[in-house]
């Protein structure tokens, strides 16, 4: 059969279509199709060289003009290098208008995916510029990448909120512990846990006058046996600046990784890792106001996911840690600042109390005085029975006594108790203590003190010395404002209300303006003339009632001054 | 140009300068410095604000900044998911670079606003042949000179580029590339 068929424009635009004699046998192939099939023979049946898989036609047998205006798919296998596999071609068939005993088969390679053109042994440039399954391949890769896209920022970002919850942690957490080795404690127990660290440690700057970091107990996944002789070389293992990983954070102020310490010339405890087979570390500088106060250090196995992210997280975690260090230093030194001015307000009372104790002791020294004197004649006196001489002996030791147990109180009293236990104590006892002090103070200044006396069992957990400073220093306070007017009282009594006790102190006057009353517990107000008054009294009793878990207020419901000291009876911290 | 363009610069600033830089470049185009989607098209405009502010910030001629961009777009393309794609357009650095215009025509189907530039191939000699760079957008060139060199370095060749640029001789651009070795 003589082929003379040839359209260049065809073969251009429909580079895997074939054109057929009206009984099928193939004329003209296009130039992609032979790529895709060398082995297709001109002048042979179409339907020998192909599968037609569509459209099922029965009798009708496979003439072309049978197949005009259906789908139609044609398969053929094609040789690969890892076998063979079955390529489809789908389009339809058309007469040919210039030669009417003459059918073209329009057909495009049946793809779903770019990757399968090179599998075909295809190019980009087999398929014509504009061919609608390539284009639709191109517009499903672009999809894809933008999926793709979207998935990696969506892992990234659970990735990154992942870490934040855990900075959220560890800053929120670490708030309401007390001591920074809490603080670093948690952290590495949280780093090792949520980002799948094998071993966490603290190093902590010493004061030793130079840069030196020192190991310290505190480790997350100490019980790993595999990490036993590191952890043994690292208790034994201080750094100075610059020195090994610990001491390079200490110098740069910024997280130090690397990629495996076993292999680190720099980093000295290499030896004690060699039977891992690689170990990723890295060390975090705890940075409090520009300064580093510790060196987190973690290791791992298995290279840590989402490097570059970390070392932004292990930056952040470094000022976060220091902030809480921070705090909580500044909470101590607080605290140290209001155990000093609680004391100086402390001796300052005992100044003012001064006057009244001189009075307490002096008594029974005039009693022990005039037993002296008596003991003196009964010497001399024949008449005197030994029982008289006991008698006057014993009223010596009672005196004596009283003096011992006005010193006791004083001791009691000027101590610092901050750090003291709570201990359960008898509300009557610390009134009758403290109200042991002022007494004659009120009796020299003509000021009634009137005492309601408190049931035994009525009691709370205090540090009895520090609510009794408390009760001084309202006492003190109502002393001076009425002292001056006239018919003075003061009443001290306390209220039982089951879950805590009320202790009031009522003076006399007529209560406080309100705009007072709205200062009078602030730092350093006072009403008392320049001198007389620190205007720390309320203010300090207040912190220690506070530490008390009680409160202090001012009660603008009596007609008279009232002060209200509030404890529970049980500390809430037992 | 395409969102893809303005990411490909980022990333290149961001990943040689850092993130801050990249704020202080976009604050002085007076741009937002958030992401740019790949997939849709931006004014010109913004593009060469961003190469200007660059310029001026980084202390770097717009010239080298351009050729640098060019040499990062081929990781950066292939690296964002059009590395099968640019694999299907050539073997080697010579088929790829004779594939351009169609790769652009078929890129046009998942890019309906792409206005790509036009690139004319002849090969003078075994290891010479010249670029003949068509674009309607000026001041490209050198970012023409990176992307043969990107390209270059990813089919393993070494090459010289000689740019000639156009004038009133000729209304395009050349590239005389010059193989070593």
């Amino acid at each position: 059969m003589e082929i003379t068929f040839h359209d260049t424009a065809l073969d251009s635009l429909l580079p895997f279509s074939f054109v057929t004699d009206h009984e099928g046998r193939v004329l003209f192939f296009g130039h992609s199709l032979l790529k895709l099939f060398p082995g297709l023979e001109l002048g042979a049946p179409y339907h020998s060289q192909f599968t037609r898989t569509r459209p099922d036609l029965g009798n009708l047998g496979s003439a072309p003009a049978a197949l005009m205006g259906e789908l139609l798919i044609l398969a053929r296998l094609k040789e690969v290098p890892s076998g063979s596999l079955e390529v489809r071609l789908r389009g339809q068939v058309s007469r040919l208008k210039q030669a009417e005993e003459s059918y073209l088969f329009a057909l495009s390679p049946a793809v779903s995916d770019l990757k399968q053109i090179p599998q075909w042994g295809l190019e980009f440039s087999d398929f014509p510029l504009g061919d609608p399954i390539f284009d639709f391949l191109m517009l499903i890769q672009g999809q894809r990448n933008a999926h793709a896209k979207t998935e990696a920022a969506r892992a990234r970002l659970a990735w990154e909120n992942r870490v934040a919850n855990l900075l959220h942690h560890i800053a929120v957490t670490s708030n309401e512990l007390t001591d920074a080795s809490q603080a670093f404690q948690l952290t590495i127990d949280a780093v090792c846990r949520e980002l799948g660290w094998d071993v966490g440690h603290v190093y902590q700057r010493i004061a030793d006058g130079q840069a030196t970091l020192a190991p310290t107990g505190l480790w997350h996944g100490a019980d790993l046996e595999k990490y036993r002789p590191f952890r043994e070389l690292t208790a034994r293992t201080r750094f100075r600046e610059g020195e090994g990983m610990p001491g390079r954070v200490l110098q740069s102020r910024k997280p130090i990784w690397v990629d495996d310490v076993r292999k680190d010339p720099s980093f000295p405890r290499r030896v004690a890792l060699e039977a891992l087979p690689s170990c990723c570390g890295v060390g975090v500088p705890v940075l409090v106001q520009g300064e580093v106060v510790a060196v987190l250090e973690f290791f791992t196995e298995r290279p840590p996911e989402g490097r570059n992210y970390l070392s932004a997280f292990f930056e952040i975690l470094g000022v976060t840690v220091g902030a809480v260090v921070a705090r909580q230093r500044a909470l101590d030194r607080e605290k140290e600042q209001l155990a000093i001015l609680a004391q100086a307000s402390k001796m300052s009372s005992l100044g003012e109390l001064s006057a009244g104790v001189a009075h307490e002791i002096n008594n029974p020294l005039t009693a022990i005085s005039l037993g002296a004197q008596q003991l003196e004649k009964m010497i001399s006196d024949p008449s005197i029975s030994q029982e008289m001489v006991k008698s006057a002996v014993a009223r010596l030791h009672r005196s004596v006594d009283r003096i011992s147990k006005i010193v006791s109180g004083l001791k009691m009293f000027s101590r610092e108790a901050s750090g003291d236990p709570f201990l359960e104590t008898p509300v009557h006892r610390i009134l009758e203590e403290t109200l042991a002090f002022c007494k004659a103070r009120f009796e020299n200044a003509g000021i009634s003190l009137r005492y309601e006396p408190v049931k035994e069992d009525c009691k709370v957990e205090c540090r009895p010395s520090q609510i009794s400073q408390v009760l001084l220093n309202l006492l003190g306070n109502a002393h001076d404002a009425v002292e001056s007017s006239p018919g003075p009282w003061i009443r001290i009594d306390a209220v039982d209300l089951g879950a805590s006790v009320e202790i009031r102190v009522t003076d006399s006057g007529p209560g406080l303006a309100p705009a007072l009353a709205e200062k009078i517990m602030r730092p350093f107000f006072t009403t008392k003339p320049v001198g007389k008054g620190t205007g720390l009294g309320l203010s300090i009793s207040t912190n220690i009632l506070t530490e008390h878990h009680g409160k202090l207020t001012y009660d603008a419901s009596c007609p008279n001054t009232r002060f209200v000291v509030s404890l529970p009876k049980i500390h809430p911290t037992r | 140009m395409y969102g893809l363009v303005n990411q490909a610069m980022k990333d290149l600033v961001t990943s040689k300068f850092g993130s801050d830089k990249w704020s202080e470049i976009c604050q002085k185009a007076g741009h937002p410095p958030d992401d740019f989607e790949a997939m849709t098209s931006y004014p010109d405009t913004l593009t060469y604000s961003l190469v200007g502010a660059a310029s001026q910030i980084l202390g770097a001629s717009a010239s080298d900044l351009l050729r640098a961009f060019g040499d990062y777009w081929v990781t950066f393309t292939a690296h964002e998911g059009y590395g099968e794609i640019m694999d299907m357009f050539g073997k080697d650095f010579r088929s790829c670079l004779k594939n351009l215009n169609g790769m652009h025509g078929h890129m046009g189907a998942m890019m309906p606003q792409l206005l790509p530039p036009r690139f004319q191939v002849v090969e003078t000699s075994a290891s010479q042949l010249t670029v003949h760079y068509f674009s309607t957008r000026q001041g490209l060139a050198p970012m023409v000179i990176g992307l043969l060199e990107g390209l270059a370095r990813k089919y393993g060749d070494t090459i010289t580029i000689q740019h000639h640029p156009k004038d009133s001789r000729s209304d395009h651009d050349e590239f005389e590339v010059q193989f070593q070795g």
